[in-house]
């Protein structure tokens, strides 16, 4: 209680400081600004608290300008100025104060915008408006927020489905192949995928999400209760692909391996051989014009590190949680010309219904998802 | 004779202060025992309902009460990334505010989760809600905001495919808190007034659902933190985090620990473990072990000198100084929700949402009937003041007195 009082004190103060009522448009920048600095480990919280207060009393009137606070905070910040938006629609709900509707739908059609904030405000402006959804999701089919985006090629694909099964191909072609372009997300990718081979259509899958498809691979190296995990094998050292090293079951070397599969599947069975309690080394380069930030998106079923130009990029150890697309993702910095990417799997005794899988699936791509080709990529 | 005094000062000082309240995962001391009459009996979707609820999105946390109002925790949207605390008058059901954040860490989860796993906790001034995604959000009853903390970003890799689950605790204005999984794991203290960490320890890399709860320490005053990881059960001193015994075993990776006085049960591998708490820094001596009582998911439970324990659809019961199996029956389906008490009555809640009422009795447990709320229900349900608070991924039920 003496937390709450001495903060309803401080933001009455503020407000007298600023000459405001609480019908008035308050300045809300300062407030924005202070939630703006919020860090780790709780660092500038109890200030943060006091200008929630305040924004929290935004008139709804101000809605846009408050949501506008989002656009480039942090995640954390942009969670702290959220929930004051939703304390003041619901005390505008509270005192029967419609939402600025015309403001808002400005916002939302304002790309520069938060997209969680743009997302937030398109249910809103749909919940108050049934035809909003036919009106913005036409235009939204690229989409800066992935979510606007989704629902924006999910009624595409909807609209191209309906042409299809009327025989109106030519049509249903044009928007399944917008549709494919566009999406980002892999159930959408690959439902226009499917329609569009049916129609005829050719496309390289792999090629267009940028999954890694040409490999060297090496092993298996004992991996007995999965002390190999964090053991240190010869190609963690040095990568020499002519050289011979002592395996699990014998004299282990450097194999090519090249993934036919339109989802860029490596799989170490087909290229190893079946092994279990085993580590195995894929190794691959990627070249590029110029140096570049990049997202590398893995999915693996079991226990795996990558290394890029020798530094650890990523281990994951949460093993048999599924093959999910772009499950786990690193972001790092290529240089110019070649990178070398070391992936390292490691197998265990999976439980007893699940399969014994030795695979990964790895793609570049930039943040939003868009594949990233090395220069000197094979052609699947 | 002193344990005697503690288990009695104890035991008046949470009920007067939180008498109707249910204030963590399993109730205000974590036994799962509630205060109160009981519900009246029959109940379902359609009967002795105080008021149903729609909820935002789905959850498997529980509900806790305090001060006539309930907090529940849930998660929507394509990715289950929209995070939501909400707030419900008891009496009346109405939702009083609602909260929601963005999922600064992974959603992944088992398709059976989702990040709305952790049950939140309140010290009767604040609410803490954490969720699967390690992103900590700490609000007055109001929901006024007080912080939010990313655990994720600041622990990159403390998650797992399967999603978290562990509901953190308060004790003595510090928010403990466990996030055990394959890659970083760590228990940390956290203080609710600023959200600063009080302290932080690596835990063990192995994937653990269970939850903390508070255990005596040298004084009343001075309880211990006991985490449960999958292969290291520790206590910790709150307020410093500096680990006062530990005991390495395979524990049990769902199911949590429960509390008698200084009774200790221990869910492992295999066995359900039976201590007594010893003296500060002392290790608890083994008192029994007893394979029958050892639960699958759910939390095993302790009322009026008995154990219960769900092992698959069987309820069994089990003597609290020995371990002797006392009784068992069937029931229907299988149990996500830990077991819950109030007014004499022992209430389980399969997973199709069928509440299955059983009188515990002297010696046999009596399945007293079985109430179908046909909706998927994975959550442990809160039970006090003669009525029982359940969620579904879809609602919010107040069954028994408005």
């Amino acid at each position: 209680m003496i937390f709450r009082f001495g903060t309803f004190i401080t933001a009455v103060s503020v407000m007298m400081v600023f000459g405001l009522r609480s019908d008035e448009d308050p300045d809300l920048k300062p407030s924005i600004q202070t939630i703006r600095q919020v860090g780790t480990n709780g660092k500038g919280s109890p200030e943060a608290a006091e200008a929630w207060m305040i924004l929290a009393q935004t008139p709804i009137e101000q809605l846009p300008q408050l949501l506008t606070g989002m656009d480039g905070a942090t995640p954390l910040a942009r969670n702290w100025i959220q929930t004051a938006v939703d304390a003041c629609m619901e005390r505008a709900e509270k005192n029967k104060k419609p939402l600025p509707i015309k403001a808002l739908e400005k916002f939302l059609v304002d790309t520069r915008h938060d997209p969680q904030a743009r997302r937030f405000v398109f249910d809103c402006v749909c919940q108050l408006d049934k035809s909003a959804r036919d009106r913005f999701l036409p235009k939204m089919v690229n989409d800066p927020s992935p979510e606007l985006r989704r629902e924006a090629i999910s009624r595409l694909l909807d609209e191209a489905e309906k042409l299809y099964r009327t025989e109106k191909k030519t049509e249903a072609l044009t928007i399944y192949r917008l549709a494919f372009a566009s999406a980002r997300e892999k159930d959408q990718i690959d439902k226009s995928n499917s329609r569009l081979k049916d129609l005829g259509q050719t496309i390289d899958l792999a090629k267009h999400l940028g999954f890694l498809l040409d490999w060297k691979l090496l092993g298996p190296f004992p991996n007995v209760e999965q002390a190999g995990v964090d053991k240190c094998y010869p190609p963690e050292k040095a990568l020499n692909f002519k050289e011979e090293y002592d395996g699990k079951e014998g004299k282990v070397r450097w194999k090519d391996y090249l993934s036919k599969d339109d989802n860029g599947i490596i799989d170490l069975n087909d290229g190893l051989g079946e092994h279990l309690q085993a580590v195995g080394y894929a190794a691959t380069d990627f070249t590029t014009k110029a140096a570049c930030d990049v997202e590398v998106r893995i999915a693996c079923f079991t226990v795996f590190k990558l290394w890029v130009n020798g530094e650890l990029a990523l281990h994951r150890a949460d093993a048999y949680t599924g093959m999910q697309f772009d499950h786990y993702r690193t972001k790092i910095r290529l240089r110019e010309g070649k990178n070398t990417f070391l992936f390292k799997v490691c197998t265990d005794v999976p439980p007893p219904q699940l399969p014994k899988l030795w695979r990964f699936q790895l793609r570049v791509c930039d943040a939003d998802g868009v594949a990233i080709l090395s220069t000197k990529r094979p052609e699947n | 004779m002193r344990r005697f005094v503690y288990t009695v000062s104890l035991s008046a000082v949470l009920f007067s202060s939180m008498a109707a309240d249910w204030t963590h995962f399993r109730g205000s001391d974590s036994t799962g025992v509630g205060s109160g009459d009981a519900v009246p009996l029959p109940f379902g979707p359609k009967q002795q309902v105080a008021w149903k609820a729609d909820l935002p999105g789905r959850g498997l946390s529980s509900p806790v009460l305090v001060d006539n109002k309930a907090f529940l925790t849930a998660s929507s949207g394509e990715k289950q990334n929209h995070l939501h605390v909400l707030a419900y008058d008891t009496k009346t059901g109405q939702r009083l505010w609602q909260r929601t954040v963005w999922a600064t860490g992974p959603t992944d989860t088992h398709s059976k989760t989702c990040p709305a796993a952790p049950t939140p906790v309140s010290d009767g001034k604040y609410l803490v809600a954490l969720f699967a995604t390690n992103d900590l959000i700490c609000l007055d009853l109001e929901g006024n905001l007080q912080w939010i903390r990313s655990l994720h970003e600041e622990n990159p890799g403390a998650t797992d495919g399967r999603g978290l689950a562990s509901s953190p605790l308060i004790i003595n204005s510090t928010i403990i808190v466990q996030c055990e999984n394959q890659n970083t794991s760590f228990a940390a203290g956290i203080d609710i007034s600023t959200g600063k960490n009080r302290w932080q320890q690596a835990r063990p890399r192995e994937l653990s659902w269970s939850s903390p709860i508070s255990i005596p320490g040298k004084s009343l005053n001075e309880p211990l933190a006991l985490i449960q990881g999958n292969n290291k059960l520790s206590a910790y001193e709150p307020l410093t985090g500096k680990e006062i015994w530990a005991i390495q075993g395979r524990w049990h990776p769902f199911a949590s620990c429960a509390l008698k006085g200084r009774l200790l049960l221990v869910p492992g591998e295999n066995k359900l473990f039976a201590y007594e708490l010893q003296d500060e820094g002392v290790p608890p001596k083994l008192l029994w072990e007893q394979s029958r009582l050892n639960p699958s998911t759910a939390s095993p439970l302790i009322y009026e000198g008995k154990i219960y324990s769900l092992r698959g659809s069987i309820l069994a019961s089990g003597e609290l100084k020995t371990g002797n199996i006392l009784n068992q029956i069937r029931l229907k389906g299988g149990f996500s929700s830990s077991l819950v008490v109030a007014g004499g009555l022992l209430f389980c809640v399969n997973e199709d949402g069928l509440v299955h009422v059983v009188r515990p009795g002297e010696e046999d447990p009596v399945l007293v009937d079985s109430y179908p709320f046909e909706e998927t229900i994975l959550s442990t349900p809160a039970a006090t003041g003669g009525a029982l608070y359940l969620r579904s991924d879809k609602h919010f039920w107040k069954v028994g007195k408005h």
